[in-house]
C-alpha cells in the first residue's frame, strides 16, 4: 500500500477543519448583534418625520422646523433602561455644546416621561413622541437608545446604537461638527 | 384488589390528557399574534409572506411574523401601512433594506456580493462527491494475496476477538470486563 491514502486521510479533516475554522471566523467578525448592524441611512437623506410635541399642547415637529441646521437626533424611552444610564452624558452635552439634542420618546407614557424629564433633567431642546412607532420605524431604530447626528442639508451623518459615552461623543459627534457649534455660546 | 386502583389511574390519566388536549386545542387561535386583517385576502397573502420574509431585528432567529417584541409589531404595522398605501413588495423590501440593511431579509438576496452564500452548499457538495468517490475508488482497489477484495470492515477496524474468549473468561457472562480490549490487543499483535 502506498502513503499517498494515508496522507490524504489526515489531510481531508484537516483542510476541513481550518475551512471551518475561517467560515467561523468571518460569522463571529460579521455578526449583526445589537450594536453592529451600521445603518444604511448613513450618508443619505433622513427620512421626513413630524411628531406632536410631549409637552401636550398639541403642536408638531419635525425634519422641515430642522432644515439648515446641525442637530443630534436621540430615540429614547423612560422603559429603556440603558436611556436612564445615558441621560447623565446628553445632561452634559446639552450644557456644553450648542448643538440642539432633538428627542422621539418612543413607545412611551407621556405622563412618565414628562414625570422623568423633570426629576432627572432636560436635555433636549423639543422632546416629540411616537407612540406607534412610526417615525422609529422609518429611522431604521430598533434598540434603544438610538443617536443620530445630521447636517444641514439633512444627511445622516453618523448614529450609534447604545448609551452615548463621553467617548463616543468626543470620537465619533464632536469630530464631525463644525468649531463653531462645539462650545456653548454662553 | 390491584386492580381497582390501577384502572382508575388509567382512567384519571386518559381524563386528563383528554383534557390537555381540548385545551391546546382551544389556545391555539390565542397564538396569532396579529389581531389586524388586511381588508383584501390578497393582500392579506401578500401581507403574510412578506412578513415571513423579513427577521425581527432583536430577535435574531424569529421572523417578524412570529415574534411578540413591540418592535416587530411596529415594523409589521409599517409595512401593513405601505401594502395599503399601494406599495408593490419589491418597494417594500427595499424600504426594509433601506433601513435595517440586508440583514433583516432571512433570505439573501441574489447578488454579486451574496454569490459565494449562494454558491458554497454547492461547491461544498461537489467536494463531498469528489472526497466520497475516491474513498470508494480506492477501497474498491484493495485486493488481498488471492485476488479477493478485502472485506470492508477490516479496513475500517479491525474487530478485536470476542473477550471472553482471550482472558478465558466465563461466557456466560454478558458483562465485558473493559480490561479486557487492551489484553486482546496486545495479544493479537504478538
Amino acid at each position: 500500500m502506498s502513503a499517498r491514502p494515508h496522507v490524504i486521510r489526515f489531510l481531508i479533516p484537516i483542510a476541513a477543519f481550518v475551512l471551518l475554522g475561517i467560515v467561523f471566523a468571518l460569522g463571529v467578525k460579521h455578526s449583526p448583534d445589537v450594536g453592529v448592524i451600521k445603518s444604511p441611512l448613513i450618508g443619505k437623506q433622513a427620512p421626513a418625520w413630524s411628531l406632536p410635541v410631549l409637552d401636550g399642547t398639541g403642536q408638531t415637529f419635525g425634519s422641515k422646523d430642522l432644515r439648515g441646521q446641525w442637530y443630534v437626533l436621540n430615540v429614547w424611552g423612560t422603559w429603556c433602561e440603558p436611556c436612564h444610564e445615558e441621560h447623565p452624558e446628553l445632561l452634559a452635552i446639552a450644557r456644553q455644546a450648542s448643538v440642539p439634542i432633538i428627542g422621539i420618546d418612543w413607545n412611551d407614557d407621556d405622563a412618565e416621561a414628562n414625570d422623568f424629564l423633570v426629576k432627572q433633567g432636560n436635555p433636549y431642546k423639543i422632546v416629540t413622541t411616537d407612540h406607534d412607532g412610526h417615525v422609529a420605524i422609518d429611522w431604521g431604530v430598533y434598540g434603544t437608545p438610538e443617536t443620530f447626528l445630521v447636517d444641514p442639508s439633512g444627511t445622516v451623518v453618523f448614529k450609534t446604537i447604545g448609551p452615548m459615552t463621553p467617548q463616543v461623543w468626543q470620537k465619533d459627534f464632536l469630530s464631525r461638527l463644525p468649531p463653531q457649534l462645539l462650545e456653548h455660546p454662553s | 384488589m390491584t386492580r381497582g386502583p390501577r384502572v382508575a389511574r388509567a382512567r384519571l390519566l386518559a381524563a386528563g390528557a383528554g383534557s390537555l388536549l381540548a385545551l391546546a386545542l382551544l389556545c391555539a387561535p390565542a397564538y396569532a399574534i396579529d389581531p389586524a386583517q388586511m381588508p383584501t385576502p390578497q393582500l392579506e397573502a401578500r401581507y403574510l409572506t412578506l412578513t415571513h420574509e423579513f427577521r425581527c431585528p432583536v430577535c435574531q432567529n424569529e421572523t417578524l411574523a412570529d415574534s411578540d417584541e413591540p418592535v416587530a409589531g411596529e415594523i409589521r404595522a409599517q409595512i401593513r401601512k405601505l401594502l395599503l398605501a399601494g406599495k408593490s413588495d419589491r418597494e417594500v423590501r427595499d424600504y426594509m433594506v433601506s433601513r435595517y440593511t440586508e440583514f433583516i431579509l432571512f433570505k439573501p438576496e441574489y447578488s454579486l456580493r451574496n454569490a459565494w452564500l449562494w454558491l458554497a452548499p454547492l461547491v461544498l457538495l461537489a467536494i463531498g462527491i469528489l472526497v466520497a468517490s475516491r474513498i470508494i475508488r480506492a477501497r474498491s482497489m484493495l485486493v488481498d494475496q488471492d485476488g479477493e477484495p478485502v472485506d470492508d470492515d477490516l479496513i475500517l477496524e479491525p474487530e478485536p476477538p470476542p473477550a471472553s474468549d482471550a482472558i478465558g473468561g466465563s461466557r456466560a457472562d454478558p458483562i465485558v470486563d473493559p480490561r479486557a480490549r487492551p489484553a486482546v490487543k496486545s495479544a493479537s499483535a504478538r
